[in-house]
């Protein structure tokens, strides 16, 4: 029987902060083109740091999805979306701060991928990443693979971002990473933010019998518990286990 | 320690000490040491504001404070703001004393820069007149800094930034430095940064040293014995993001710097590692 997609989003802001407060983004689509299906995934994060970043990560995580982002002209894709970004702010008659912001653009990261199902029993996929947000490939109770990062000390440096303002990505095309591969049915794949990402890190070095506290995240509430808890408990480096951020989680299941 | 989240719930502190008196008139580089402060205070309280602007206004992170001394000592912001000590960082970012447009040279994308005509905020203006009673300012400073952290008693403590030619005419500083120094939120002790423009022609530029071995008088080397040992997270900043490599006996003094190196060692000060 050929695979099948299913998938569940959740996300939550950093705790102090309101709903409408909440600067990650998620986004996904489903296009078929002869005998091939497309599902595109995508999340983003939008840097605390900067204005409107919750705009600039949506516009980022929809493109992906829309299938506008070419990483082999990454500056072409990015010019298109500043040009919609400047057109959602109302510039008009702004405090001086405001404009300063506009000016310096926004900044957020990306992370996307998509899988090509056909009548195979596999499926094979491409990822991409620009910046900390991640991806794992989930076997069993195992992440048998993550990207684009190599440890847990990679998520204490800061992320090279993707800005609105062009000035800022010049040496962009260098830190686009890149991930192929295939996936079987029973593989999970989770997308990411940086806070949750380094936290499933931490803990799975631990005891790996957190995947199975992932899996059973059920709905909205679960998770909203779950992320409540765990930005309470301290590791014992005495730093909290879960940074207290915006956080975001796409679960893709094959079957 | 010094590990408290900076939110809107629970803001910090920063307070600025600028040195007003005659001897500011002298000249610094090419303007006068005054106007080189005073700029340096516009710029720093700029990006402090564009650090807490969001998409839908001010976060009010920070609660902030100048005092100036001189001829007189008390608050130095002018306008509306004038006469208050400590004020929520929106109020600032909403009451400058005049807006100025200058142009500002911006990366074009391609490698060159473009002029871009910006709005530029401006809160104080130079002033160079009377004595130099830095004790006095340090005990105004001590009175508006302990209601803070009894208020803020769980806060990131606050940040003393006081920018002076040192030569105090007032008696010897150094126990009302220690005082504020003493003041302290369970986050940790205040942290006084001395940014000190030397007029002796020994004066070398330095930042953050650990030891005072290369001062050149009494005037520099009292205000380094005062300024307090820089934060892992400070030094962390320093040596990432400004290629300084510092030693973690780092202290928060800068000697005769120029404006960048200013506005740098301000960055330093004024990076908290957990802003929310």
């Amino acid at each position: 029987m050929a695979m099948q997609i299913e998938s569940e989003y959740f996300s939550l802001p950093k705790a102090g902060n309101r709903k409408d407060e909440y600067e990650d983004a998620f986004n996904s689509s489903i296009f078929v083109h002869k005998d091939t299906a497309y599902y595109k995934f995508a999340i983003a994060d939008g840097a605390s740091e900067s204005s409107f970043a919750d705009i600039w990560a949506d516009l980022l995580a929809s493109g992906y999805c829309n299938g506008k982002f070419d990483s082999k002209h990454i500056h072409k894709f990015i010019s298109k979306l500043s040009k919609a970004w400047k057109r959602k702010l109302n510039a008009g008659d702004l405090p001086w701060y405001a404009q300063e912001k506009l000016n310096s653009g926004a900044f957020s990261t990306l992370a996307g991928i998509t899988f090509r199902l056909t009548d195979a029993s596999s499926a094979a996929f491409d990822a991409v990443a620009i910046g900390d947000s991640c991806i794992f490939q989930i076997r069993g109770d195992n992440i048998i693979a993550f990207f684009p990062l190599g440890s847990v000390e990679d998520f204490h440096h800061r992320p090279v971002l993707i800005s609105s303002n062009a000035a800022n990505n010049i040496h962009l095309q260098a830190f686009v990473k890149k991930w192929s591969g295939t996936a079987q049915a029973g593989d999970s794949f989770w997308l990411m933010t940086d806070a949750l990402a380094c936290w499933l890190l931490t803990r799975y070095e631990e005891d790996i019998s957190v995947i199975k506290k992932i899996y059973g995240l059920a709905r909205e509430h679960d998770f909203i518990y779950f992320v409540q808890a765990e930005r309470k408990l301290m590791c014992p480096g005495g730093s909290f286990y879960l940074r207290n951020d915006d956080v975001t989680l796409i679960r893709v299941n094959l079957v | 320690m010094y590990s408290a989240e900076i939110s809107r719930s629970n803001p910090s502190c920063f307070l600025f000490m600028i040195d007003q008196s005659g001897s500011m008139s002298d000249p610094f580089g090419a303007s006068t040491k005054a106007e080189s402060v005073a700029d340096a205070i516009n710029r720093l309280l700029q990006n402090l504001i564009i650090k807490c602007a969001k998409s839908e206004g001010i976060r009010d992170y920070y609660h902030v404070g100048v005092i100036g001394y001189g001829a007189s000592v008390g608050p130095a912001f002018g306008g509306v703001l004038a006469g208050k000590e400590l004020v929520p960082i929106s109020e600032i970012a909403d009451h400058p004393s005049r807006l100025e447009k200058r142009l500002k040279k911006i990366p074009d994308g391609a490698g060159g820069v473009v002029d871009q005509l910006v709005k530029f905020p401006v809160w104080l203006d130079p002033v160079a007149s009377g004595g130099t009673p830095i004790c006095q300012a340090m005990d105004t400073a001590h009175t508006i800094l302990s209601q803070w952290v009894s208020e803020y008693a769980h806060c990131f403590p606050p940040v003393v930034i006081h920018i002076t030619d040192g030569e105090s005419t007032d008696g010897d500083p150094t126990p009302a430095m220690e005082q504020i120094r003493a003041l302290a939120t369970d986050d940790g002790n205040i942290l006084l940064f001395n940014l000190h423009i030397s007029s002796n022609p020994n004066a070398v530029n330095l930042s953050f040293p650990e030891t005072s071995d290369e001062l050149p008088d009494r005037y520099s080397r009292m205000l380094y014995e005062s300024s307090s040992i820089l934060t892992p997270f400070m030094i962390w900043v320093a040596n990432q993001e400004h290629q300084l490599n510092l030693s973690d006996r780092a202290r928060g003094f800068v000697l005769n710097a120029d404006l960048t190196l200013v506005v740098q060692a301000l960055d330093i000060g004024t990076r908290p590692a957990n802003l929310r």
